[in-house]
């Protein structure tokens, strides 16, 4: 488990599951951190004022090469909402490691495959981290719970097959156990063109043992307008 | 009209004063165009630039009239006479008039924005300003091609940098011995490796013709636009090698000849073979 806190003198070698993460001090206030994927190497140079400790925490999935603030996954099986139907679901989504110096976010390292997919048209929509089945195997353990509340307020059935969660917004839970949380999810569909996805900054589960490292977030709405 | 001044140490010093106050408001203009550059405003550059050069010009007409006043030319003849030197001027730069309506047209419709990379015409750049009467481009080539408002607002415009996701299209030819079936997994995980290929719209791959010497195979799919390039030259050369090491021929063209009598044909030991046709 790689998620904790780190003192650093010298260096200190993490492996991921994709490679290895080197955090090396250099002099007394700067940070040199050495990101290994597969063949690829890269590294980069943070300044630190005086701190010797690194925090690796969960955090939502969004890292990768490109900027993205959601998710979109693909639901493992469909869900038909009838009108005025209450559904709670439970859906998983993978976490990056995200490392920490003080409380500043320095770098972010995905700990399994990386997609993305486009939500809407090419020039008004969002391109999001995607997250199928498939891309959630290689996430292996790294793979955090989420409550999901869906909700249908329109008038004819619903059925979702797809959600685009705005996910920088959501609170990340780790524990002593290894165990992944994030905030709750509510789904209001209205009709098939607007769908609100609201990430809670809370989670319901009650959390087993006690928590490693929490990444709080503000919690946020997205509202799908091309489709479900 | 009687000229109200005498040519006298008066009017010397009057003349000199108004030239003074026309190159004091034109540096004045100049240094509120540098300011209002420089100013951090909430508006794009191509609408800066336009204030930057109204303020420019507003203050150096200012600076004109308060010296025509210190000459004690009388101004209210003068907005008479510039009312209709207006409509002369009017007709005269009917053309400049309609750039700089087109110009403010294409700042309001925001068609445009400076550092959009664009194709209009045959001409391919990235937009350098966006002007009241002029746009201009800097060509791939590096040279700058100013274009009248007017011919922008009446041209078509491909602008690549509004699309946040552009489709990559790319054809590609296999011989007509490979497996179509293999060569379209090849392809497929070669596009399913990358992460910035995007899963949704979901790349695809269609057999497109059958053509001369192989067998055309159209390979769709979507990525960031800003990676259009980038992507794309480095996938078709990840097809290529990736179809080579699974040895899947990409054919060069190629052509069967028939010959209407049986070619004859020397070896260096002078023996003689025929070529058959059939």
């Amino acid at each position: 488990m790689l998620f904790g806190e780190y003192r650093l003198i010298g260096k200190l070698e993490l492996s991921t599951p994709r490679g290895m993460l080197i955090l090396e001090k250099v002099g007394n206030n700067a940070v040199r951190i050495v990101k290994r994927i597969g063949e690829l190497e890269s590294s980069k140079l943070v300044s630190l004022i005086a701190i010797s400790h690194v925090a690796l925490k969960a955090i939502p999935p969004l890292g990768g090469p490109w900027n993205s603030n959601c998710v979109y996954v693909v639901l493992p099986e469909p869900v038909a909402l009838s009108h005025e139907a209450v559904l709670q679901s439970e859906l998983k989504l993978p976490v990056d490691l995200g490392v920490f110096i003080g409380e500043e976010l320095v770098d972010v390292i995905p700990l399994g495959r990386v997609k993305y997919a486009l939500y809407g048209s090419p020039d008004l929509g969002d391109i999001c981290r995607y997250v199928d089945t498939k891309i959630l195997e290689s996430y292996v353990m790294n793979v955090a719970k989420s409550r999901v509340l869906f909700k249908s307020r329109g008038n004819a059935r619903i059925e979702i097959t797809k959600l685009v969660i705005p996910v920088k917004s959501a609170t990340v839970y780790s524990t002593e156990r290894g165990e992944l949380y994030i905030s709750d999810i509510e789904v209001n569909a209205l009709s098939p063109t607007h769908v609100e996805v609201r990430v809670t900054a809370e989670t319901s589960y009650t959390i087993p043992g006690k928590l490693l490292s929490v990444l709080k977030g503000p919690g946020a709405t997205y509202i799908m307008k091309y489709g479900v | 009209m009687a000229w109200p001044l005498t040519l006298d140490l008066e009017l010397i010093i009057r003349g000199a004063v108004a030239i003074a106050i026309v190159v004091i408001a034109y540096y004045i203009g100049k240094l509120a165009e540098s300011q209002v550059k420089k100013a951090r405003i909430e508006a794009t550059p191509e609408v800066i630039y336009n204030i930057a050069k109204v303020a420019k010009f507003t203050i150096v007409i200012i600076g004109f009239f308060v010296a025509l006043s210190i000459l004690r030319v009388d101004l209210t003849g003068l907005l008479v006479a510039a009312g209709f030197a207006g409509v002369v001027v009017g007709l005269a730069a009917q053309q400049t008039l309609g750039q700089l309506f087109a110009g403010i047209a294409i700042l309001i419709e925001g068609r445009l924005k400076v550092g959009d990379s664009i194709r209009i015409g045959d001409d391919w750049g990235l937009v350098e300003s966006v002007g009241l009467l002029s746009t201009r481009i800097r060509l791939w080539s590096g040279e700058i091609l100013t274009i009248p408002n007017g011919d922008v607002m009446a041209s078509k415009i491909y602008n690549y940098s509004r699309p946040i996701a552009r489709r990559v299209d790319v054809v590609l030819g296999i011989s007509y011995a490979s497996d179509i079936s293999k060569a379209m997994s090849i392809i497929r995980s070669v596009l399913d490796e990358k992460e910035l290929v995007l899963a949704n719209p979901a790349p695809v791959i269609i057999v497109d013709s059958l053509g001369d010497s192989a067998v055309i195979l159209k390979v769709l799919f979507w990525v960031p636009a800003q990676e259009y390039w980038t992507l794309r030259r480095e996938i078709v050369k990840e097809f290529k090698e990736a179809l080579e090491r699974e040895g899947i021929e990409i054919p060069f063209p190629q052509r069967v000849l028939w010959f209407k009598t049986p070619l004859r044909l020397e070896t260096n030991d002078s023996t003689q073979l025929t070529a058959k046709t059939s």
